[in-house]
């Protein structure tokens, strides 16, 4: 049964076609004029086009291509020039809104005459969308795609692990469509001012109810995933900042799997106390992750000393990130992009420890801090070591095998 | 092989510097201008003529001279003088070569 609206009723539609389908648009409109709804003055807000209902009639609708910025900020807010609109009125048509980067006109006349009455010039005004509809594909790329690689400074597995393979995956199908929305569009205008060219028409006679369905499921999973991936970079953001992931040692129920401070002062020590504590700046914490292609992702850092059974005071903080996973083949990259990431902000090599381990690089990070990176099977591990203790400086060879030895062996 | 509009002049735009041969213009002059001498034979749309003196504006052929209200006057150009006297010439060669092909006709009939 047909909805019964009264007449001065505003009714809200989302349009069935992307704004660059010309004739879709104009035909959608025309046949919504039909059943009474006429679209208001400025009627689009948000993608939402908002329509009067009056008496059904015949309406001609006419999309021009804006030569100019249509966005709020731009000259006139976008909107089309004054004079044209005057001269429009005299043949009888009405400017009623812009979407996107055209104008819709309307006429109550059936014998107005048209808009566009040069095909050829139709399609010369279309360059100025196509040229907007070019940059926009370039910002996507840009943006989606190369921007945050030059930001994650190419490490994308690492990227991948800290955000979440799923989270990822999200974004990349994001990126993607929006994108493929790009290159429809462009290629779209490219069709029509062929058309326009050759035949002196761009198919005033398509259906907008043939492609209505995917336009709306691509709409709809591109609302969801944007919504989502907002909703969930607030929420990390918001985590980062007040570090909620992040576990006490104290607190952690949990067995690291490598070895520690006090692993470093061997059987026999004693004295173990964690130092640096009560200061809320996220020392002497763990944060102890899962994900699909990283099975187990630990940020740890631990500030101790301990005296190891000769009565020598081993002291400092030790980080370590430790990362489990699929297979020995990310587990190779991953070591590279902790070394690159590190590389990028300062590094200075030192002698690589010989450990029984598949890749192993030894250097002094940007913070002149012994730092190892050790990939063995399918674990990875990135650590540095920095030491207080006035009467004793373990050596980077020693601490660095007591970690290499103690992965994979599920130490508690 | 259809014909580049900007090379070749379509015939609105010939018309739109045709007008502006006569002295300068607003938008609304030259709709007016053409509707006359063309006995509305072409009629420009308001779209395709604002978006010829925007193109025109682009390639130097026309300029804006003064802005009033709504109301924005344009003069032609040397360069767009040059665009409309080339496109006069082969349009009259076309005249040449039709007359021609007619006469040969109408000997051998």
């Amino acid at each position: 049964m047909k909805k019964q609206y009264k007449i001065g009723q505003h009714i809200y539609r989302i349009p069935p076609c992307p704004a660059y389908d010309i004739s879709g648009m104009e035909n959608w409109l025309s046949d919504l004029a039909e059943e009474g709804l006429l679209l208001m003055q400025d009627g689009f807000f948000a993608g939402v086009a908002t329509f009067e209902y009056s008496e059904p009639r015949q309406v001609k609708y006419r999309l021009e291509a804006a030569q100019k910025e249509t966005g709020m900020w731009s000259d006139d807010c976008g909107e089309p020039d004054p004079e044209q609109v005057e001269l429009g009125k005299k043949y009888s048509w009405e400017y009623v809104a812009k979407r996107k980067d055209f104008y819709i006109y309307r006429s109550f006349d059936p014998s107005a005459r048209e808009l566009n009455t040069d095909p050829e010039v139709q399609a010369l005004a279309l360059n100025a969308v196509k040229k907007r509809q070019g940059t926009a594909l370039f910002s996507s790329v840009f943006f989606l795609l190369i921007y945050p690689i030059l930001l994650t400074r190419g490490c994308l597995l690492l990227t991948t692990i800290s955000m979440g393979t799923w989270w990822m995956i999200l974004v990349l199908l994001l990126a993607a469509l929006m994108i493929v929305d790009n290159v429809r569009a462009f290629i779209y205008l490219k069709r029509i001012q062929k058309s326009l060219t050759h035949n002196g028409y761009y198919d005033p006679g398509s259906d907008w109810r043939k492609d209505a369905a995917p336009y709306f499921i691509r709409k709809i999973i591109k609302t969801a995933l944007t919504v989502l991936l907002a909703f969930a970079f607030l929420q990390n953001l918001g985590m980062s900042i007040t570090n909620e992931k992040k576990i006490p040692l104290e607190e952690y129920n949990g067995t690291v799997p490598f070895a520690t401070i006090q692993d470093f002062a061997g059987k026999g020590s004693s004295e173990y106390t964690m130092t640096m504590m009560g200061l809320n700046m996220g020392f002497n914490t763990i944060e102890d992750k899962s994900d699909w292609i990283a099975p187990r992702f630990i940020e740890y850092n631990e500030h101790a000393t301990v005296k190891n059974i000769d009565g020598k005071l081993i002291a400092g903080g030790l980080y370590i990130d430790y990362c489990e996973l699929l297979n020995p083949n990310l587990a190779k990259v991953l070591a590279q992009e902790f070394y690159r990431l590190d590389k990028v902000k300062g590094v200075e090599l030192a002698d690589t420890p010989e450990l029984q381990a598949d890749y192993v690089i030894a250097y002094f990070n940007h913070l002149h801090f012994p730092t190892v990176v050790i990939k063995k099977d399918n674990i990875v591990v990135r650590a540095y070591f920095f030491q207080t203790s006035a009467n004793y400086t373990m050596p980077v060879e020693e601490w660095a095998e007591i970690i290499c030895d103690s992965l994979g062996n599920n130490k508690s | 092989m259809p014909r580049k509009a900007m090379v070749i002049l379509t015939e609105s735009m010939f018309y739109v510097l045709m007008a502006l041969q006569c002295g300068e213009m607003c938008g609304i002059d030259i709709a007016e201008f053409i509707d006359r001498h063309t006995n509305g034979r072409v009629q420009i749309g308001p779209a395709t003529l604002y978006t010829i003196l925007g193109k025109f504006e682009k390639e130097k052929y026309i300029k804006e001279i003064n802005v009033e209200g709504r109301k924005r006057t344009y003069v032609i150009t040397e360069k767009g003088r040059d665009a409309y006297n080339a496109e006069l010439l082969r349009l009259r060669q076309c005249i040449v070569d039709s007359d021609k092909v007619q006469s040969e006709l109408e000997r051998k009939v």
